[in-house]
């Protein structure tokens, strides 16, 4: 069985990786952490000047006592928060274009007619799939793990404490089930729908409601709001209205889940906590996600299973 | 010329009838106006429940003999609860253009429709201008729905009837949505006319749909030194407005970049002139549509411009019959 599911997974890794969509977001995540770690550091030395600046402003005007300077006190890691808006509004649509496009590809090709005349199940079939949908993904978050180590080194010269080291690879493993989730809300469609386009139109509906609709909702948050990772630290409810919805809610809110452990990862709050308590502290959040992963995994096999091999073409 | 504006009222009646049919876009405006219609609904009962947090602080301090002490009441703006609206159609707005651009093309070339039309005698311009036509009037359908959902529950929850000129202002939005939308469909057309694979040009267009409307807008954000703590920078060290500006004058180049990252997106314009307009933007609440429209009247240029590069691109590319006629 084993080896049925590698070969379909060696294969879909390949098919992706051969593909010029594959490499357009590949280069999109390269550009995005070395982005994210450029105008975080830029940003950093900027506000602490702006700080200074404002310091000698508020010495002529005769005031003595000056407000506590956060900035030095927040983590190195911090300087990568972008990655978290990043990961969750730019990746996460782009695992969404990657699980489509695993299993859409083989319905417009034929494949998904011919495959079966072999000695393969449609579960093992699925299961490949989503293990080489899973390498392809654990490619790029580990290239962009490396390129943050670096980069966070080169422009701080500082390298890193063992500590902050796990707590950035924490943060990746987070990141990739995540997107993990996303991927197969992809190929989920892709193998549900019977049009090309509302395939990938449907899972944009969903991830649009998890990373917009959803805060919004609990915490009244506009959805331009959710692009600073700052603002979503004032994610917190101003009136009993909201308080009540955040109570129900924000459990099963993914997008929220994820952000939370992310900041409390890369220090974006001054909190001196390990990432291994970290991931205590927010287990809840852990676990839905695995729970995400679990029911969307069972949900491509079932719906594999119902899946007509005679259909014609694929409906654009 | 009658000819001619027979043959694109024929050909925008016949983008309109196939896309009113669509699944894709009816699922997609049905989730618009839902957006819209939540957006509002929340903003107004976080106003109402900031009153009764209001009233109750009000009645501790008369209780407790400190009538002097009693802060002046939330005031609500109506047009500034359009915020997520227009928010949400930046994203989920550019979204249905770029759908309907995509069903526009993708229906020719699936029917091979397209070559027939253009071996007979009918302009390039007439098949372009004619479906910008038939689906214009499918987007000012879906926004004029958003329009009166708005009108309605800032009337029915909020308790506000518009006056003349609120009313005006948001006719202005809906035109100005238009045109962003517009953009996007034009977009996408282009782009599907010119890959040979759809779904690849439905990715290409969602990439670029990512740069405008999420990745430039959140790098102008999050550089902004005044969004790096909770609340603003400035307001945190108690820095009134104008010594704020002396401060950043020191930081020319920074912030003359962080705009110029800003300006390259259409999204920022129609955000920025939208904001101007509603009042969301303090400096503009309240203001004389004269005054607003002085101020803003580069965003709305913007935006056109946008629009039009677009437009005569996809013309430009339909012009090519060669590439159309090899195309799938």
């Amino acid at each position: 069985m084993w080896k049925k599911i590698w070969s379909v997974s060696r294969n879909e890794f390949r098919a992706l990786f051969k593909e010029k969509t594959f490499i357009l977001l590949l280069i999109i995540f390269i550009l995005m952490t070395i982005f994210s770690t450029y105008i975080g550091w830029s940003t950093k030395n900027t506000i602490e000047k702006v700080y200074q600046e404002t310091v000698i402003k508020l010495k002529e005007s005769g005031i003595s006592e000056m407000p506590l300077d956060t900035f030095l006190i927040t983590s190195v890691l911090s300087i990568l928060k972008n990655m978290i808006v990043y990961i969750f509004l730019i990746g996460s649509l782009l695992a969404i274009i990657i699980g489509h496009s695993s299993f859409m590809r083989d319905r417009i090709a034929g494949i998904s007619k011919i495959v079966f005349s072999r000695t393969i199940s449609r579960k093992e079939f699925i299961i490949g799939k989503i293990i080489g949908i899973f390498n392809v993904l654990a490619l790029i978050i580990s290239v962009s793990f490396i390129i943050s180590y670096v980069s966070i080194i080169l422009v701080t010269g500082h390298p890193f404490s063992g500590n902050e080291t796990i707590k950035l690879l924490i943060f990746y493993v987070i990141s990739l089930a995540y997107l993990i989730i996303f991927a197969i809300l992809g190929l989920f469609f892709a193998i549900s729908s019977r049009s090309e386009s509302l395939a990938l139109v449907k899972p944009i509906i969903i991830w649009i409601v998890i990373s917009f609709v959803l805060p919004q909702l609990t915490s009244a948050l506009n959805p331009n709001a959710l692009l600073n990772p700052v603002s979503i630290q004032e994610a917190v409810p101003h009136s009993r209205f909201f308080a009540i919805i955040q109570e129900v809610i924000k459990p099963f809110s993914l997008s929220e889940n994820y952000k939370e452990l992310g900041s409390a990862l890369l220090g974006v709050k001054p909190v001196d906590t390990n990432g291994i308590q970290i991931l205590i502290n927010n287990s809840a959040g852990i676990l839905l996600m695995l729970a995400s992963i679990g029911f969307l995994i069972y949900g491509s096999i079932f719906s594999m299973k119902k899946f007509d091999f005679c259909e014609e073409e694929v409906d654009e | 010329m009658n000819n001619s504006k027979s043959i694109i009222a024929v050909i925008a009646r016949k983008e309109y009838r196939d896309s009113i049919k669509s699944k894709l876009f009816l699922t997609l405006v049905s989730f618009l106006i839902i957006l819209i219609v939540v957006s509002i609904v929340v903003s107004s009962f976080d106003f109402k429940s900031q009153v009764a947090d209001y009233k109750s602080s009000v009645k501790i301090l008369e209780d407790m003999g400190k009538s002097s002490e009693i802060p002046s009441m939330p005031q609500f703006f109506p047009l500034k609860s359009m915020r997520g609206v227009i928010e949400y159609i930046e994203i989920i707005g550019a979204i249905i253009g770029i759908i309907l651009g995509y069903l526009s093309i993708s229906r020719e070339k699936g029917k091979r429709t397209l070559q027939l039309v253009l071996s007979r005698p009918v302009r390039i311009a007439d098949i372009i201008t004619g479906k910008f036509i038939g689906n214009s009037f499918l987007v000012l359908l879906v926004l004029l729905a958003g329009l009166f959902s708005a009108f309605f529950i800032i009337w029915g929850i909020g308790g506000l009837l518009l006056n003349v000129i609120e009313v005006v202002k948001l006719l202005l939005v809906f035109i100005f949505s238009y045109l962003y939308i517009m953009f996007f469909f034009c977009l996408s057309s282009m782009l599907s006319l010119w890959f040979k694979s759809l779904s690849n040009a439905l990715i290409i267009c969602f990439i670029i749909w990512l740069i405008f409307v999420l990745i430039i807008p959140q790098i102008g954000d999050t550089m902004d030194p005044d969004n790096q703590i909770p609340g603003g920078f400035f307001k945190s060290m108690n820095i009134d407005k104008t010594r704020e500006e002396e401060i950043m004058a020191k930081f020319i180049t920074y912030e003359t970049t962080r705009n110029a990252i800003e300006e390259s997106s259409i999204t920022k314009h129609y955000e920025r002139l939208n904001f101007a307009i509603t009042g969301i933007k303090e400096k503009y609440n309240g203001k004389d549509l004269r005054f607003i429209i002085k101020d803003s009247w580069k965003d709305l240029v913007w935006v056109f411009s946008f629009l039009l590069a677009a437009y005569f691109i996809e013309y430009a590319i339909l012009s090519n019959k060669r590439l159309i006629l090899n195309g799938d």
